[in-house]
């Protein structure tokens, strides 16, 4: 095909932009932060035999647990993953050994899960570590998130989820606290909400919402200071 | 297509694991870069569109029929799903907003203004006329071969690369930069 349109973008410029603007071959990873929607795809490929291959004591070798004081003890069996959330990984995994891309749920250490509080309609919170050294928080049935384990700079971690935000859902967000913060702020829908920590777990619930997530995200620790723990995400 | 590719297809089609993780190693970077054009380079939902997008092709494997087609075919997956994820993100508005830490990290090492304008005018675009360009211009189907990913005709391929070319010159005039570029050849 002969192009004879002077007065449009050359295909020619066209392409050479979009090749510039095409990013690395890999996906970027969120770090701590992101919709549980995504993580339980992100569960897929390999949890299974992550599960498997678990080692005992592992995060604590790793220091993915450092700060969160409601993680630090030995492992009983009441921090043992239930049947139900097992069953949620397994399923959501097409493969066992699809290794294409690095998904943190696909390489959990199953002895280093931990539970730690529980969340309302969403049951047991556990904090787990996966081959990486990564934070995972895993809720009850298999929804989670992954990321890079707490620092005195991103001393939280803020998933989101609201199953019916285009007609009006129950909005929840939860996520874990180092040792030392007393309280997360944020904002839903441009309503400020300020939610304590229990034990290093915080969780807010919104009925009737159509928020899907959180902005203005604030840590507030015991000496009355506040971090702000991801400053990419925009107040507006 | 090389052999290789079509080979490892065949074998991952037939419930071959390794072969199933060779070819999407070898997928990947376009899968991803196609993604990400599509939903709008900068935005976390474009990484997580990538992500769904590559198993979306490892649950699929098996239903491949013709080996020979794995390229195109996964490249409709991953615009279905770009699309798909790019209308609800339109819908939601709350998480399509760029992020500045990932456009830093996504932004070409020598990017010019006029360049840096047309990317921005591109995102603009509806995710269908944005698919059809990549497809086009950055994946390198045919026509026709678009014309199948999109489910659309040929006709409508043509149609849809015009107008976003229309619509990317009246943008980047809005922003100051020159409308009239010198016309090109062949299109491949």
């Amino acid at each position: 095909m002969t192009s004879h349109e002077p007065d449009l973008v050359s295909l020619d410029e066209l392409r050479s932009v979009l090749g510039a603007y095409a990013g690395p071959e890999d996906p970027r990873e969120r770090s701590r932060r992101a919709g549980w929607r995504r993580f339980r795809l992100l569960l897929a490929a390999g949890a299974v035999v992550a599960l498997v291959a678990a080692g005992v004591g592992i995060a604590d070798g790793f220091g993915a647990f450092d700060g969160i004081g409601a993680a630090h003890h030995p492992q009983t069996g009441a921090d043992v993953l239930d049947a139900k959330t097992l069953a949620g990984l397994r399923k959501a995994c097409p493969s066992e050994t699809v290794q294409s891309f690095y998904m943190p749920f696909c390489h959990l250490m199953s002895d280093s899960a931990r539970l730690v509080g529980e969340v309302p309609s969403y049951g047991d919170v556990y904090v787990i570590t996966d081959t990486r050294g990564d934070l995972c928080t895993v809720f009850e049935g298999g929804d989670g998130s992954c990321g890079p384990p707490l620092s005195t700079s991103h001393p939280v971690t803020f998933g989101a989820f609201n199953p019916s935000s285009t007609t009006g859902g129950t909005f929840v967000a939860a996520g874990l606290a180092m040792d030392g913060v007393v309280a997360v702020s944020f904002t839903v829908g441009g309503t400020a909400v300020r939610v304590p920590v229990r034990n290093n777990v915080w969780v807010y619930s919104q009925p009737s919402s159509h928020a899907t997530d959180g902005r203005c995200i604030l840590a507030h620790l015991d000496d009355g200071t506040t971090v702000t723990p991801f400053p990419e995400v925009p107040c507006s | 297509m090389a052999p290789a590719t079509v080979s490892l297809a065949t074998r991952a089609c037939r419930g071959d694991d390794a072969a199933l993780n060779e070819l999407l190693a070898e997928l990947r970077p376009l899968v991803v870069r196609t993604t990400r054009l599509v939903v709008g380079s900068g935005s976390w939902a474009a990484e997580d569109a990538a992500q769904e997008a590559l198993l979306d092709i490892s649950r699929g494997i098996t239903g491949l029929r013709d080996p020979n087609a794995v390229r195109t075919w996964a490249l409709r997956v991953a615009v279905r799903r770009a699309i798909r994820i790019s209308r609800r993100e339109r819908l939601l508005r709350l998480r399509n907003a760029p992020s500045a830490e990932l456009e830093r990290e996504l932004e070409p090492a020598h990017g010019d203004g006029r360049a840096a304008a047309l990317k921005h005018a591109f995102d603009r675009l509806s995710p269908r006329l944005r698919a059809t360009a990549v497809l086009r211009l950055h994946a390198g189907l045919s026509e026709q071969e678009t014309a199948d990913a999109l489910g659309c005709s040929v006709g409508t391929v043509k149609s849809n690369l015009h107008d976003a070319r229309r619509r990317l010159t009246r943008l980047l005039s809005e922003a100051g930069f020159a409308p009239t570029v010198e016309q090109k050849g062949e299109l491949r």
